[in-house]
């Protein structure tokens, strides 16, 4: 049997069939190039499973908690309710320009996919990384062109 | 590469940077690289990563390649519980696929206008290259580290492979150094030429078709939607890689440029008032506002200019990229009486259309 590169990854992931299983094994036990890969390959994810889980962000309990008590606030006496509200409009028609938020919309997610898209064809580029970020954005929702 | 042509380049490319005799052995190996893609057949397996954030994404990449048939690429995410994807390239398109549900998309592929060797030369212009020998794979290695001369762009390095030209391991740094992307391959065995001929594509694969885009000349542009599009005022450096490419809806032209290195996708889109893109926040230049989104290493502005909105997508910092929109002029953000009116109109010319 000649090198199995292509078989050696599914091999380590236990996902090829019985008979090629049986035929990458006795390949390994004569072939220390083969082996090497393997056990790199072993390493590797020995490695990413044993990778420790990012940090929580240290903003994010006190984020949660302000967002909490943000739904438990009581509501404002109806009096008071009318002062914010009047104050509010008055504000608005004062300030000369306002920023005008429309819906958000998803082309920038088509966008971000355009640029990796484009960048698989930039010579230097690691086409593997660009295929990657391309094909893992999810699929944009319709917006209005 | 022929003797002469790569003789008359690295004349060419000597004259461009300085000192040249210290350079050019890692010149040769950047144009031998560049083509590498064009020339070598190989499989592989690859690991990714990039960072949003703090939060990484991993994925091994079983990789075959064939420059006479093209790359296929199966993806194994290892972080974010996604499926699995395979990616093929062929000289005139590109399918993405689930290989267990076989749907996915299809689209055509670009084809960059200017040769492998232009961009090393922008690259040479826009990046100081320094290079030492390295070991990877038990094979000879160069490694080249590519450092803007400009600030904002990301820094490069490379471990390329003496004997094919293949990059056997990539890191892009950003400017500020808060996000990364890397890549390696745990094997790589250099293949003939021609290796992946037998292999067929699926026949069962539900794939969509993406609208493909044409290219047309700046004159053909204004033609398509009746007025000339606004000049963008990009960084020094960035050249253009491709035609202006509009989309067969006819709803936006996309043009991609590049410093050598990096890739900056300019795309215009005729409309009345800004729509920020989800996820974005508002930044309020002196001309009014400009919406950002980042996503890793790449970032993303979306402004309006003279009726028309414009987003930019590089691997360059922020900064860099609301410098773009200053220069290139910003329409301020309407009034209240300006969205008021806005909305009159448009009430009025549903009542007059009922």
């Amino acid at each position: 049997m000649r090198h199995p590169q292509d078989l050696l990854s599914g091999y380590v992931d236990g996902t090829l069939s019985a008979h090629e299983a049986a035929e990458v094994a006795a390949h390994l036990a004569e072939c220390p190039s083969c082996r090497e890969t393997v056990s790199d390959l072993r390493a590797v994810r020995r490695l990413l499973a044993a990778a420790k889980p990012p940090d929580p962000d240290p903003e994010l309990l006190p984020r949660l908690l302000r967002a909490d008590l943000g739904a438990r606030r009581p509501r404002l006496q109806l009096g008071r309710w009318f002062a914010v509200a009047a104050a509010t409009a008055l504000l608005t028609v004062a300030s000369a320009r306002v920023s005008h938020l429309p819906p958000g919309s998803s082309r920038a997610v088509q966008e971000l996919r355009e640029h990796a898209r484009l960048a698989t064809r930039t010579p230097l580029n690691d086409l593997g990384l660009a295929s990657f970020l391309s094909a893992f954005l999810p699929d944009p929702v319709e917006d209005n062109p | 590469m022929r003797p002469l042509a790569a003789a008359v380049l690295l004349v060419f490319l000597g004259l461009v940077v300085r000192p040249a005799a210290a350079q050019a052995p890692s010149l040769e190996l950047l144009l031998r690289a560049a083509v590498a893609q064009e020339r070598v057949a190989y499989s592989a397996e690859q690991l990714l990563a990039t960072w949003e954030g703090q939060q990484p994404h991993l994925a091994l990449a079983h990789v075959q390649h064939d420059p006479a048939v093209g790359t296929r690429l199966v993806y194994r995410p290892l972080s974010g519980g996604q499926d699995r994807r395979v990616v093929w390239h062929t000289a005139d398109r590109t399918l993405e696929y689930d290989p267990h549900t076989r749907r996915g998309r299809v689209y055509p592929a670009y084809r960059p206008q200017v040769s492998a060797r232009q961009q090393v030369a922008w690259l040479t212009r826009n990046y100081s290259v320094s290079s030492a020998p390295s070991r990877l794979l038990g094979r000879q290695t160069q490694r080249l580290r590519m450092v803007p001369r400009q600030p904002g762009r990301p820094t490069v390095t490379v471990h390329v492979d003496v004997h094919t030209g293949v990059i056997l391991r990539s890191e892009r740094t950003s400017a500020g150094g808060a996000a990364r992307e890397f890549s390696a391959f745990l094997s790589f065995t250099p293949r003939p030429v021609g290796w992946m001929r037998s292999q067929k594509l699926p026949a069962d694969l539900q794939l969509r078709s993406e609208p493909p885009s044409r290219t047309a000349t700046l004159q053909q542009v204004t033609s398509a939607f009746g007025r000339r599009l606004p000049e963008v005022q990009l960084p020094d450096g960035f050249s253009p890689v491709t035609a202006f490419l509009l989309e067969d809806r006819g709803t936006t032209v996309r043009r991609a440029y590049s410093d050598g290195l990096t890739t900056l996708v300019v795309s215009w889109r005729p409309q009345a008032s800004a729509s920020p893109p989800a996820g974005s926040r508002v930044v309020y230049r002196p001309g009014g506002p400009v919406w950002v989104r980042s996503s890793g290493l790449r970032h993303l502005v979306h402004w309006q200019h003279a009726g028309w909105a414009i987003t930019l997508v590089a691997e360059l910092s922020p900064d860099v990229l609301l410098g773009v929109a200053d220069r290139t002029g910003i329409q301020p953000a309407p009034s209240t009486l300006d969205v008021l009116l806005e909305w009159l109109r448009s009430r009025l010319a549903v009542e007059s259309d009922a």
